[in-house]
């Protein structure tokens, strides 16, 4: 017995994890008004909520409600003619973009790769679809270490955007960022390989695995929620 | 082995360099947060995402690899919120660049470049989007602001703004390849990956 307790989560079936961002993506682009937008944009804030995703909770919700505050007072604000333009259509891409966004986001942070093979084998997807979106999902989240890795290293040669020395030569900047996350994605992912191939990833037959994925009383709850939720707000403010 | 069968070692390749694309449409599509920076992103996407795309065709052997990357990257940017038209502009794209690449021969540089330049147009997903969305954004500002405002605003998003993306993405994969082998004969040979 170890003293670490881990913090209690809402664990989903990644299932219903898919089936509620397929939800947000499509609704999210239905205009009909902007009561129903604000109900799909809850939706993510509470995925946020009960994944302990504080920081990224209130970092969406400040952005959404800035760019709900712009929507509904598109008409009145008096800029140039430019400005406003720039203001009004970001405010109306963070509505529409901003909910998928940061689903995607909670999603990432809480699967985990055996999750997600598991679900896919369940839903009977083929492998050749199957390998591939496991292999992304192990490698965003090394991508993005990785990133921040090289940015650090660029930063400290003063080779960002915000330095003169980036703009003296901006392609070879560029080059510089990616090249060494080329190189260094292409070498980790040879030993991915070698190291999945030696335990069998060729193997025709139907692979077991210790993860248990199975819907559970709070994926009926979730999927309930939203859908009478977002029902019941587009009958009222209809 | 010398089949036609994708094995896993492909599987995992394709997983590697679809989501190394996907990150470095990513970091040139900052510029895509505001609309009007939409053209730079249509020429520098496609150089910046040759350099992993080169490495990716070299090792493609097999008809469907990028096809799957296509399923994949649909999928992705659909769950993302660009709606049903990122399945329609990159689904078929890519297919039509793994035929072509099939086609005119694999690992030939020249079959390469055609079948990159249509593999980039699946980058129109981006303003193909906001073009559509624009339709309906449109009416709303009629309504709201009167036609001369919407006129005056036409100007900066204009419709025929679909054929000059078409135009500078083609130009763009060229500039690319060309860069892409450059970096691969500078770089990727010498770390012995490529």
């Amino acid at each position: 017995m170890n003293g670490y307790v881990e913090k209690k989560k809402l664990k989903l079936d990644p299932r219903t994890k898919l089936f509620l961002i397929i939800v947000i993506a499509t609704l999210e682009m239905v205009d009909v008004n902007i009561w129903f937008t604000l109900a799909v944009g809850t939706i993510p804030f509470l995925l946020f909520l009960s994944n302990r995703q504080f920081l990224g909770a209130v970092k969406y919700f400040a952005l959404f409600s800035l760019a709900a505050f712009i929507h509904v007072h598109r008409v009145s604000i008096q800029l140039n003619m430019f400005l406003n333009m720039i203001v009004v259509l970001l405010g109306g891409l963070v509505l529409k973009l901003a909910p998928a966004f940061t689903c995607s986001d909670y999603i990432l942070k809480s699967t985990n790769v055996s999750e997600v093979i598991a679900a896919l084998a369940k839903m009977k997807v083929s492998r050749k679809i199957m390998i591939p979106v496991s292999v992304i999902f192990r490698f965003f989240p090394t991508m993005k270490q990785e990133r921040h890795a090289i940015h650090d290293a660029a930063a400290m040669r003063g080779i960002i955007i915000t330095r003169k020395k980036f703009w003296e030569n901006p392609m070879r900047a560029i080059e510089y960022r990616v090249v060494p996350l080329m190189i260094s994605i292409a070498g980790t992912g040879d030993e991915l390989s070698a190291a999945a191939l030696s335990r069998g990833l060729d193997n025709p037959a139907e692979h077991t695995t210790y993860t248990d994925v199975r819907f559970t009383g709070r994926d009926i709850f979730a999927v309930l929620f939203v859908v009478i939720f977002l029902t019941s707000v587009y009958l009222i403010s209809r | 082995m010398n089949n036609n069968k994708l094995t896993g070692k492909d599987l995992i390749t394709v997983g590697i360099y679809t989501a190394l694309y996907t990150i470095c449409v990513f970091i040139t599509g900052m510029f895509n947060a505001i609309p009007i920076f939409y053209p730079i992103f249509m020429f520098l996407g496609p150089i910046v995402t040759a350099i992993p795309m080169t490495l990716y065709y070299i090792k493609i052997e097999k008809f469907g690899m990028l096809t799957i990357s296509g399923l994949i990257m649909g999928a992705f940017w659909y769950i993302c919120g660009y709606t049903w038209i990122s399945l329609v502009c990159i689904i078929p794209t890519a297919l039509l660049a793994d035929i072509l690449y099939k086609v005119l021969g694999h690992k030939k540089f020249s079959a390469m470049v055609v079948s990159y330049i249509f593999f980039s147009m699946g980058m129109l997903a981006g303003p193909a989007n906001l073009w559509f969305a624009g339709v309906s954004y449109w009416d709303g500002i009629r309504e709201s602001m009167g036609d001369q405002y919407a006129e005056q605003l036409a100007k900066y998003m204009p419709t025929w703004f679909m054929p000059i993306a078409i135009i500078l993405i083609a130009l763009g994969s060229v500039v690319g390849a060309f860069v892409g082998k450059k970096m691969m004969n500078k770089h990727f040979k010498k770390a012995g990956i490529a």
